[in-house]
This record gives structure tokens, sequence and C-alpha cells, in this order.
């Protein structure tokens, strides 16, 4: 049929460079695993064995000091939240000079989003690091790393929001006479508030985790237990240790769900 | 040799409440049927029950050459052998409308055959289907940036491509003004008629109902309250068929024109 014959080449032709696609992104993530050593079958042959001598170290669980591990673990939760709230803060502050459409000009939102790409930029762990040396061991640093660092993040998605939300309520709430506020607090945020919640909590749970991290360069927390146990290579306890904090994350996800559920209802 | 779809004695629970109450109908080849009732009358279950998006609570189903649906296999038949059209389209918007017709043939091929490009055959019979409710032209366009009218054409040739036996439109004229309607309409019946298709149509436009409907079901409350050619259908009937509950009010409406509310 001839009148079909371009549109099926013209298909054929997209077709094609659907493919090429897919295969260039293949040979990146192929040459990449191949990068890492993952294709390297003799190293990960010799490292089967010391895990399976490791394995056995780690049973059963040692929870003999599981008492003492109450307090580093409130520590670790505190830091989350505390963390959380601090980069909840700072993000609210910078997400809308940071979207096109409510920045006030282009030298604030140039500036915003330097800021946010800096902080996303710099990794917790190294902040922590820093932070360390400047104010001493403790909750604290690890507490400001996990925010400074969440902000990035934080402020980058909130503002992506902002930039998404319908225009037409937003002009509505002109039309009848708001201030360029008032349209910030009563047409855009009763918009994004659930999209915003919800990266709030996915956050809350991912610092939490990251509080383990922080926690091992002297930041406190249930990290530090965790990285001292390895130094003395007490398997027993970090398997301990480990299923503890299973149970946190696993408790902490369900609630974060069931918030994130309440919210965007 | 079986030349018509069969519902026997179908019922449709949701909970407690019954949908459907003992339904029957028969459905000839080729015949153009429409549906009408109030929203709420269970239109679209039935619709929907015929291909079992709506799972029946009892009842039998009895399928052009397929005879009785018994299990998971004869309903994939089923479902091949049927076309359905939407009332909001239910396209990918992003997608061309070549792509979109051509899920019509997804039915008839494994997931692995799929992903390649389908075999010519089905192209051109997408193609064909295209041509047939004249948007050749638009075939490598996406389907977001034609009317409404064109969109509910695409959905028409998705359907088709299905070379169905049986074509279900779930309100296909309801978000589309009057002129386009009709185009929409006598297009879907034309097809029908040329291809010896049955098709099931819910509307809530009597007139449309009157106008192109070889046959027409009035639907109240879950009950076939009328089964009958379109000059049968009395004011008093309508009346039946749109009132609006047993026991309150009925509903206000002129001879020909339904008030939706």
């Amino acid at each position: 049929m001839d009148k079909f014959k371009r549109i099926l080449e013209v298909e054929r032709r997209t077709w094609k460079k659907q493919f090429f696609r897919v295969l260039i992104i293949l040979i990146f993530v192929f040459s990449s695993l191949a990068v890492v050593g993952l294709f390297d079958f003799e190293r990960i042959s010799t490292g089967i064995p010391a895990v399976l001598k490791l394995l056995p170290e780690m049973f059963p669980p040692d929870f003999s000091r599981a008492g003492t591990w109450f307090k580093p673990l409130i520590d670790s939760l505190a830091m989350s939240i505390a963390g959380t709230s601090i980069s909840v803060f700072l993000s609210l502050l910078l997400c809308f000079f940071a979207a096109r459409n409510t920045t006030i000009n282009p030298i604030f939102y140039n500036l915003a989003t330097l800021i946010l790409n800096v902080t996303r930029a710099v990794p917790e762990l190294i902040l922590g690091i820093i932070l360390v040396a400047m104010i001493g061991f403790g909750a604290l640093p690890g507490t400001l790393a996990l925010g400074l660092h969440s902000v990035g993040m934080l402020g980058k998605f909130y503002a992506e929001a902002i930039e998404l939300c319908d225009k037409e309520p937003i002009e509505a709430a002109r039309a009848s006479g708001a201030s360029d506020l008032q349209v910030i607090v009563h047409s855009i945020l009763p918009q994004v508030f659930p999209a915003m919640a919800d990266v709030t909590f996915y956050r809350w749970e991912y610092n939490f985790r990251a509080s383990m991290v922080v926690g091992a360069v002297g930041a406190g927390g249930i990290g530090l237990e965790i990285i001292s146990a390895l130094r003395i290579m007490d398997y027993a306890q970090v398997s301990a240790l480990l299923i503890v904090v299973l149970v946190v994350v696993t408790v902490l996800d369900s609630m974060s769900n069931y918030l994130r559920k309440s919210v965007s209802e | 040799m079986n030349n018509k779809l069969s519902l026997k004695n179908i019922n449709v629970k949701y909970g407690e409440s019954l949908a459907l109450k003992s339904v029957n109908l028969d459905i000839y080849k080729g015949e153009f049927v429409v549906l009408l009732g109030s929203s709420g009358a269970g239109k679209s279950t039935l619709l929907r029950t015929i291909n079992q998006l709506n799972p029946l609570t009892s009842g039998e189903l009895d399928f052009f050459d397929l005879g009785k649906i018994r299990n998971k296999k004869d309903l994939q038949n089923l479902r091949k052998k049927t076309g359905m059209i939407f009332q909001q389209h239910q396209l990918i918007e992003r997608n061309t409308v070549f792509q979109n017709v051509l899920t019509g043939r997804l039915g008839f091929h494994s997931l692995f055959r799929s992903i390649l490009p389908l075999p010519k055959f089905d192209q051109e019979l997408a193609l064909d289907c295209i041509d047939r409710v004249s948007l050749l032209d638009k075939a490598l366009v996406k389907v977001k940036e034609l009317s409404g009218g064109q969109q509910q054409r695409v959905g028409i040739a998705r359907a088709l491509a299905q070379n169905p036996s049986l074509i279900l439109a779930d309100e296909p004229i309801a978000s589309l003004d009057p002129k386009t309607s009709h185009q929409v309409l006598s297009m879907l019946k034309d097809i029908c008629k040329k291809d010896n298709i049955s098709a099931l149509t819910s509307l809530h436009q009597v007139d449309f109902a009157k106008e192109y409907g070889d046959r027409i079901i009035g639907l109240s409350h879950g009950k076939i309250v009328f089964n009958g050619k379109s000059d049968q259908l009395s004011d008093e009937i309508l009346k039946n068929i749109y009132s609006s509950s047993p026991i309150t009010e009925e509903a206000n409406f002129t001879s020909n024109e339904v008030v939706m509310v």
C-alpha cells in the first residue's frame, strides 16, 4: 500500500533511533560495571570464602550490651528529626527564591540555586568530619551535617513543586486583590503542601539512616556503636546492632507512610 | 454458528447493593444498540460486565462463536474480539496516533514479541483503521495535540484494529460538542455496519439514541425497563427510564432532552 509507505518508513526510523539510544545506555552501563570490577571473576571468587568465614562469626547475634544502646538510638532518632527540621526551615526560606515563578529577580534566583547546589554537592560525611573538627564530638555536629546537606535536596524539590503548581488559582487569588505574600500563603502553599510533606518524610527516613554514617566519624548516635564494634571485630555484636537498626527503620518507614497518607488525603 | 451475544440472568453486586438485577439481553450480529439510563442506573456496569472489567456475581455470557464463557482463556478470547471505546478515550497522550492504535493489536502477540516492532500485517491493519477514521495525515502526530473529536476517532481506530465482533462504547460522545458528536457517532455506526460488527453504546442524549440506535435498551436502577425500536420509545417510557428513584420525586425533563444532574 503506497499511502502507508511513508508512515511506515518514519516509524521504522523512529524505532531504530530508539534502539540505538537504548544500545548506547547499555554500553555505558556494562562498561561501568566492568570498570568497577564486577566482571573480575577471579577477585569475586576469592571474596566468597572470606564471606563464608565472616558470616558464621555474625551468628548468633550478641545482644548482651543491648541495654547501653538505648541512649545512642535515641540520639540517632533525635538527630534525624532535628536535622530534618533544620533543613525544612532553611528550605522553606530558600525555595521561593529558587522557583522561577515566585523568585524576586534573577540575582536572588541564581543565589538560591547556588546555595542549594553547594549544600547538595558536599556529602554529609564530609560535612560531618568538618563540623566535628570545628565543634567537637557529639550529636550536634551530626545534626548540623544532616540538616545542611538535606537543604540541597529538599529545597530543590520544594522549588520544583512550586514551579509545577497550577497557575489558575494563583491568578484567581491575584484577581481578588491578594498581595504577593498572600498569594504564596493562601494559593501556592495549599497546592504544594502534600508534595512538600511527601519528600520531607522521605528525607526524615533517609536522615535516620544517614545519621549512622555521620555517627561513624564521631558525631554520636548508633552509628558510633556500630563502627566501634567493627573496629574490635566483634561481628556478633555488629549483626545484633544491624538487627536493631533494621527494626527501627521498618517502624520509621511504616510511620512515615502513614503520615504521608494522612497528609495527602 | 452462533450469531448473537446473549446475557443470561446477569447479576452484579457492589458490596451489598445490586448494580445489575437479572439482566437478560441478546445482541445480534451487526446490530447497533444504544443504552439509555440516568447516571448510576448501571450503564457502565453493564458494558464493563460484558468484557468483565467488572466481575459478574452470577449469570451467563454466550459470546457469538466462542459460546459460553467458562474460564480465563475464554475471557481472553472474548476480550480480543471486543473493542472498547471510553468517554475519556483512554489513550496514551504522549504517544502518536499510530502507536496508540497499534496497542489494539497487543492481544494477538506475546509480551516478548510486542517489545519488537509488530509484523507488517499489524502495522498496515492499524494504518488502515486510522485511514477509515480519516486521520491518516495525523498518524505520526501525538494524541495530545489532537482535538477531542479526533482523539475519540483514534479510540475508534484502536478498537477497530482488534478486528472485533463487538464494540462496547461507554458514553463516547459525552465530552464532545453536538456537531462533533454526530460526526463521531455516524462514523462509528457506518464502520460497524460495513464490517458487520455489533455495537453496544451508552448515551445520555435521547435524540442521538433515537437517530442512531437500531434498538434502544432503557436501564433504570440496574434493571432493563425498555427494550425496543426507537419509535416505540414514548414519553411515558422515557419518564420511567429516567425516574430518579421509585420513591423520591421524578426527574424533570423535556421530551427529547435530558438534563444531567
